[in-house]
């Protein structure tokens, strides 16, 4: 392999890892947030629905 | 308690982005599209005369390039927008935008410098294409931290809007530089560059390739910022909730002593 070929893959191996690894990232973000709205969520309507209130 | 109601009744829970039939038209379109782009790079488009294959990276390093000041331009007008409206969905894409924008400039600064490094022998210097565009980085990042320093919602997203109208003003800048100042980088112009056919073909493939990437990921972060401001009010109602219960058991308290 040239070194031209090298630095080639260098830079595209750079941008692919960084592009994926953001979206990959970001989504998992995505899934912690939701969750963590979904059980706030939960726990507001149980304390709706608790008679003493 | 009517508060909580009236609020879990206005939010309801979205479901997960890009996933199901829509999910699946974007992402096999995006990988058709980066394929195509990675075919036309390596296989298709001729090797340049002068820098042979070292060429090749010029087309992802102009499409990042491209990309970031275009997600820098969608900051400015979600910015203004936000300052017109008031309205926080525009506040979300600003931000969403501002931080992709980030990752495509640093995408540009290091693509370029892998390539400035075989065919100028340095992997910077101070150019002033790069260092207008190192500055743009800057300035963005700035605006990223500066919305993490400043707790008040209101003052984040007003002061941000400025911020971020302001801080395009650097992107002409760059486009520029190589005009107004002595400049090692190439000229921006597709005829002086002296592309051939194949090679703008691959160009437009590979701009077309990361522009539909760069909307996914701004999409994406637009979803995570609107779900983290869902979190945030509902964070602050659940806390009102507690506050209200210690109150109330506070309250009670002594005359069950009693």
């Amino acid at each position: 392999m040239t070194q031209e070929l090298v630095f080639l893959f260098i830079g595209y191996a750079v941008i692919w890892v960084l592009l994926f690894g953001y979206l990959v990232f970001v989504t998992g973000r995505i899934r912690g947030v939701r969750d963590a709205v979904r059980d706030m969520r939960q726990e507001l309507d149980a304390q709706r629905r608790q008679p003493s209130e | 308690m009517s508060l909580a109601s009236r609020a879990l009744r206005r939010r309801t829970v979205r479901q997960p982005p890009l996933f199901g039939w829509r999910g699946l038209v974007v992402y096999t379109s995006l990988l058709i599209l980066m394929g195509a782009a990675l075919y036309m790079i390596f296989i298709y488009a001729p090797a340049e005369r002068v820098q042979g294959d070292a060429h090749r990276l010029l087309y992802g390093h102009v499409a990042v390039a491209w990309l970031a000041f275009l997600a820098f331009g969608i900051v400015a007008l979600a910015s203004v927008m936000y300052l017109w409206r008031r309205n926080p969905r525009w506040d979300s894409l600003a931000v969403a935008s501002a931080e992709v924008g980030v990752l495509f400039t640093t995408l540009t600064l290091a693509s370029g410098s892998i390539w400035g490094r075989h065919v100028w022998g340095v992997w910077w210097t101070w150019d002033p294409r790069l260092t207008t565009t190192l500055v743009l980085w800057f300035i963005y990042v700035a605006y990223l931290a500066l919305r993490m320093y400043i707790d008040n919602v209101d003052t984040r997203r007003r002061v941000a809007a400025i911020f971020g109208i302001v801080g395009v003003v650097d992107v002409p800048i760059v486009w520029y530089s190589v005009e107004w100042w002595r400049s090692l980088h190439p000229v921006q112009s597709v005829t002086r560059a002296g592309l051939t056919l194949e090679m703008v073909l691959t160009l437009v493939v590979t701009v077309v390739a990361f522009t539909v990437f760069c909307f996914v990921l701004i999409r994406q972060r637009y979803l995570l910022e609107r779900a983290s401001d869902e979190g945030e009010g509902l964070r602050d109602i659940v806390r009102n909730r507690h506050d209200e219960l210690r109150l109330a058991g506070a309250g009670s308290a002594p005359e069950a002593g009693e």
